[in-house]
């Protein structure tokens, strides 16, 4: 067929006679349906874009090939032509055995790796039999008391198959030592291991919460387990530092990449100055992504963090191997856009999220249920939730090429304002100290807080929809049979009595020595705490004792009081 | 400048630290004029009926989404009526499904608002429910 | 029931026993009501009543919260108010003092905390903080008040120079937070406390005060966050109460501040007077004529 030849360039000054001729035209017509049409971090999002807004995006240094340097098109080359994404369901809730449970129901429908949530007290280092926090056992995640739980949780599961994420970060360390134990003891070595910690304590006192001790000696801890995963756990990912839950907690899809790279930062520059160098931690750490509403934005922002991470990892730490440079990346579609009015929409909401996900190039991925506003997953939404990744990849062909969307002038341009725009905030944050400082003097709170206000303005304003809360409302909040999750109200009683049980039958002498050991070394803050937290899990002391000797020592944050 | 305003005692109770409701409705409440005390997180019943009887508080919101409302709740009612609070207006937010809600109100609570509230019905509900100290 | 009656009755159910729900509410009649329209007897037994000021981000409500920890250990019955500004467009407030000193507040049944928004001008907040303060020593229920406000503007200036004793807490150096302290706050200081102490520029920051005061005014160091030269403040301030027990020297500081009191109370009903009568149209002579002459009318009826 002849090759037809346009009539005019196709440059600055053509689409300039495009916009103010045919789209004005348009526009007078049927008026545009917003005054202004943003993203969700509020940035301007144009009628179209052209070759004219990439102009300034190199084709080989900022978009590059997947698996090389950028890595802005995926980590890897074959990306999911060859292998999927993991199928990462959250679960926990209960006594040990109850999540063991749910584990199983979801590697038999096909879930590839495990993810453990746990409950409150586990979180916050309390034992099960806490005089205060005792009621909330079980209610959220799942109890652990002892490495003894931790056995029943993993009972006849495959460790050195199947990798587990450990949703977990005040008491990640211990968790860490419990999960290489419950190995050891089953003869598993501890380079057989893989998955992850979820670790990044930086992001509680931002955004979660879940914090014991103050900052610095918390991410001296972070070092630690990082340091020690490096040797005795080399597949296994210590640290994943986690932007989904600043995203949930209102800060804009900027802010999460900003302050997600800026604590990562924090940590390998903290390791570096105890002299160790960060290409032996950065291969290791992981990242953890909310995926949000705004389709396009999700993509192009995972596509920005890749960058900028490959960027900063190479140029501001000065790492040499590749595998430090390059991100890995675990999703999550967005709890807080899920709504109790017409729950049914959400797998609609969920699914969209999840496909952003893959075109952003995510390694692993968690659906959200459609219950899950209110209470844990039941059965029936959980498994809706894992086939609605299993249809995006058998069912959408989105998988079936790498980094489909790359090219696209919007979402080249959007990847680049945003990386630009994520870097200014890492830039901000430096001046404060970096991250403990932009803690410490309140400006990520107030930054989260300011964003979160926004967003509820727009929303009570309606210059935001969410459909079914301020527009196309009904009475419908069916769940369309789905009986919601309800948790056995003994779970506590028993867990209680399990756990005296282990108090009754352990040493209570090598428990002593242990504690009195980690004391000691709590004192020096370059000291590696993992070997002593070791010998206290393997010695079955509790989560609560283990933290209550590191609080004595460290001391409790306050939480922030910030608007 | 008015010289009455209503009194809010915004509390999260136990370990749940998903503030971010809290703080957008304390932030909202001010706006509509009303005065906000924010307990903060990891407040035990104790704490948070001990700030409703000094600040005399008209209102009381607390903000669950970890699944412990109910004895949370409960425990403040009861504590509420020991101590000649029952006339509190007691307002419980947060991820509460429906049957929860019902019981919740039977014991005692006032109204109980579920996620994807606006915060303008919290403060209608306020303006209309509590009778304005003199 | 006047107010003053109101209030009266709901102290004395206090005084029976019935705990802190009539003696919040007795507070929560002062607050909603002008200050004019209560006249609360002098205290027979005096109670300590220390201000605690200076301007935002210094650590005060951390130092307050460790303060009241170093007195209630020592046995004392303690009483805090914490004024937070209301916006002056919504009339609203965050007040915020009472979540920054909850930890060490934590488990304590016998610690009354009152959050107060600092409605109307300041002469009234002023006038209407005093008067609580007043109650609270008529209630027998405390061994010391402590007052704790924010800033240094004509209000937190208002409130804090009523109390018997004014502690200036700032941070070390000589930056914002010390130039701040300037307007009106360094003349009516009794204490200085230097906290943050563990920060760099104390000795600066220590011969400044020496040079801008003299040696009558003690500067002390505290690490509010670590507890640090907390128990020395609270000993600074009990000794400083002995020595006002002396000689009717508390009466005649007392004397003195009722004097000051009664001209805000004064200037605050004048004013209220003036919102509700001065029109946009009135000049000046206009707006005094009238202001004169209906205060006149009110005052004799």
């Amino acid at each position: 067929m002849e090759r037809v030849v346009a009539d005019e360039v196709l440059d600055e000054e053509r689409i300039k006679k495009w916009r103010d001729g045919r789209l004005a035209k348009d526009y007078e017509r049927i008026p545009p349906r917003q005054e202004q049409f943003t993203t969700l971090s509020g940035i301007p999002v144009g009628d179209i874009y052209t070759p004219e807004d990439v102009k300034h995006v190199d084709p080989a240094a900022d978009i590059g090939l997947p698996g090389e340097y950028p890595f802005t098109r995926g980590p890897h080359a074959s990306m999911y032509r060859g292998r999927p994404w993991t199928i990462r369901q959250v679960a926990g809730f209960g006594q040990a055995e109850d999540t063991n449970g749910r584990y199983k129901f979801l590697l038999a429908h096909g879930e590839t790796g495990l993810s453990t949530d746990f409950d409150l007290p586990t979180l916050l280092g309390h034992d099960s039999d806490h005089p205060v926090y005792g009621r909330e056992v079980g209610k959220i995640g799942v109890a652990v008391d002892t490495v003894v739980d931790a056995h029943v949780l993993f009972d006849g599961i495959p460790l050195e198959e199947v990798s587990t994420s450990l949703t977990i970060n005040a008491s990640a360390a211990v968790a860490l030592a419990m999960y290489l134990i419950v190995g050891d003891e089953r003869g598993i070595p501890g380079s057989k291991l893989t998955g992850t910690t979820q670790n990044d304590i930086l992001k509680e006192y931002t955004a979660q919460n879940e914090f014991i001790f103050p900052p610095l000696q918390a991410s001296q801890l972070v070092v630690d387990t990082m340091e020690y995963g490096a040797e005795v756990m080399p597949r296994f990912n210590p640290l994943n530092a986690c932007g989904y839950h600043i995203r949930d907690a209102g800060a804009t899809a900027v802010e999460e990449v900003g302050l997600t790279l800026s604590a990562a930062l924090c940590y390998l520059e903290l390791a570096q100055q105890r002299g160790i160098e960060p290409d032996r931690l950065a291969p290791r750490v992981s990242f953890f992504w909310n995926v949000h509403n705004n389709f396009l934005e999700e993509v192009a922002k995972l596509r920005a963090a890749r960058r900028l991470w490959a960027r900063l990892t190479r140029h501001r730490l000065g790492c040499t191997d590749p595998r430090s440079w390059l991100m890995r990346a675990h999703c999550q579609t967005s709890g807080v856009s899920l709504t109790a009015q017409q729950p049914l929409n959400n797998v609609a909401r969920t699914a969209m999220q999840a496909l952003a996900a893959v075109l952003g190039g995510t390694q692993s991925l968690h659906t959200n249920s459609l219950d899950e506003a209110f209470a844990i997953p039941s059965e029936e939404a959980i498994k809706v939730a894992v086939r609605t990744q299993q249809l995006i990849l058998h069912e959408t062909g989105a998988a079936d090429v790498v980094d489909p969307l790359g090219g696209s002038y919007y979402v080249e341009s959007l990847t680049t304002q945003i990386e630009e725009e994520a870097s200014e905030l890492i830039r901000r944050i430096d001046e404060m100290g970096g991250m403990i400082g932009a803690i410490e003097n309140g400006y990520a709170n107030q930054l989260i807080a300011d964003s979160a206000w926004e967003q509820q303005l727009a929303l009570e304003k309606n210059e935001r929809i969410t459909v079914g809360v301020n527009d196309f409302v009904d009475d419908d909040n069916s769940l369309a049979g789905i009986e919601l999750f309800r948790l056995d109200p003994g779970v506590g009683e028993r867990q209680r009595a399990r756990l005296a049980e282990v108090k009754r039958s352990r040493e209570e002498r090598r428990v002593a020595d242990a504690l009195r050991a980690l004391e000691v070394a709590a004192h020096d803050l370059h000291r590696n705490r993992m070997p002593f937290i070791e010998e206290a899990v393997r010695a079955r002391a509790t989560v609560g004792e283990i933290c209550n000797v590191l609080r004595s020592v460290w001391g409790e944050y306050q939480p922030s009081t910030v608007f | 400048m008015p010289q009455n305003a209503i009194k809010v005692v915004v509390a999260k109770p136990g370990l749940d630290g998903h503030d971010r409701g809290a703080k957008v409705v304390a932030r909202a409440l001010r706006d509509a004029g009303m005065e906000v005390v924010y307990t903060g997180i990891y407040q035990t019943p104790e704490s948070i009926l001990r700030a409703v009887l000094q600040e005399d508080a008209a209102v009381l919101g607390l903000s669950s989404l970890s699944g412990a409302h109910m004895e949370y709740a409960m425990e403040l009612c009861e504590l509420l009526r020991e101590n000649g609070r029952e006339d509190l207006l007691f307002l419980v937010g947060g991820t509460i499904p429906e049957d929860d809600a019902a019981q919740l109100k039977k014991f005692g609570v006032s109204e109980v608002f579920g996620p994807g509230t606006r915060t303008d019905e919290i403060i209608d509900y306020i303006n209309e429910h509590v009778a304005v100290a003199s | 029931m006047s107010t003053q009656a109101e209030v009266e009755a709901l102290l004395a159910q206090h005084g029976n026993g019935a705990g802190w729900v009539p003696l919040a509410r007795a507070i929560t009649k002062i607050e909603n009501n002008p200050p004019w329209d209560i006249a609360l007897p002098v205290p027979t037994r005096p109670v300590h009543t220390i201000g605690i000021t200076g301007p935002p981000g210094v650590g005060k409500s951390t130092l307050t919260g460790r303060l009241i920890e170093a007195y209630a250990t020592a046995g004392a019955r303690v009483a805090v108010l914490a004024i937070d500004p209301s916006s002056p467009i919504t009339g609203g407030a965050v007040l915020g003092d009472r979540l920054r000193m909850e930890t060490y507040l934590m488990g304590r049944n016998d610690v009354f905390v009152r959050s107060l928004a600092s409605r109307g001008s300041h002469g009234a907040i002023a006038s209407s903080t005093r008067n609580v303060a007043r109650l609270l020593e008529l209630s027998d229920s405390f061994d010391v008040i402590l007052i704790e406000t924010v800033g240094a503007g004509q209000t937190e200036v208002a409130i804090a120079e009523l109390a018997d004793t004014i502690a200036l807490v700032t941070v070390p150096g000589l930056g914002d937070a010390v130039q701040a302290i300037k307007a009106g706050l360094m003349e009516i200081a009794d204490l200085i406390v230097v906290n943050m102490a563990d920060r760099p520029g104390v000795p600066e920051t220590l011969r400044h005060f020496r040079l801008t005061l003299g040696r009558e005014v003690p500067v002390l160091q505290t690490v509010a966050t670590e507890g640090t030269g907390v128990e020395k403040l609270r000993d600074e301030l009990d000794k400083r109460w002995a020595a006002l027990g002396q000689n009717g020297a508390l009466q005649s500081v007392r004397t003195r501040k009722r004097a000051r009191e009664a001209a805000l109370t004064a200037e605050a009903w004048t004013r209220a007077l003036a919102d509700e009568l001065v029109d946009e149209h009135d000049d000046l002579h206009t707006a005094v004529k009238r202001i004169l002459e209906e205060a006149a009318r009110r005052w004799s009826a």
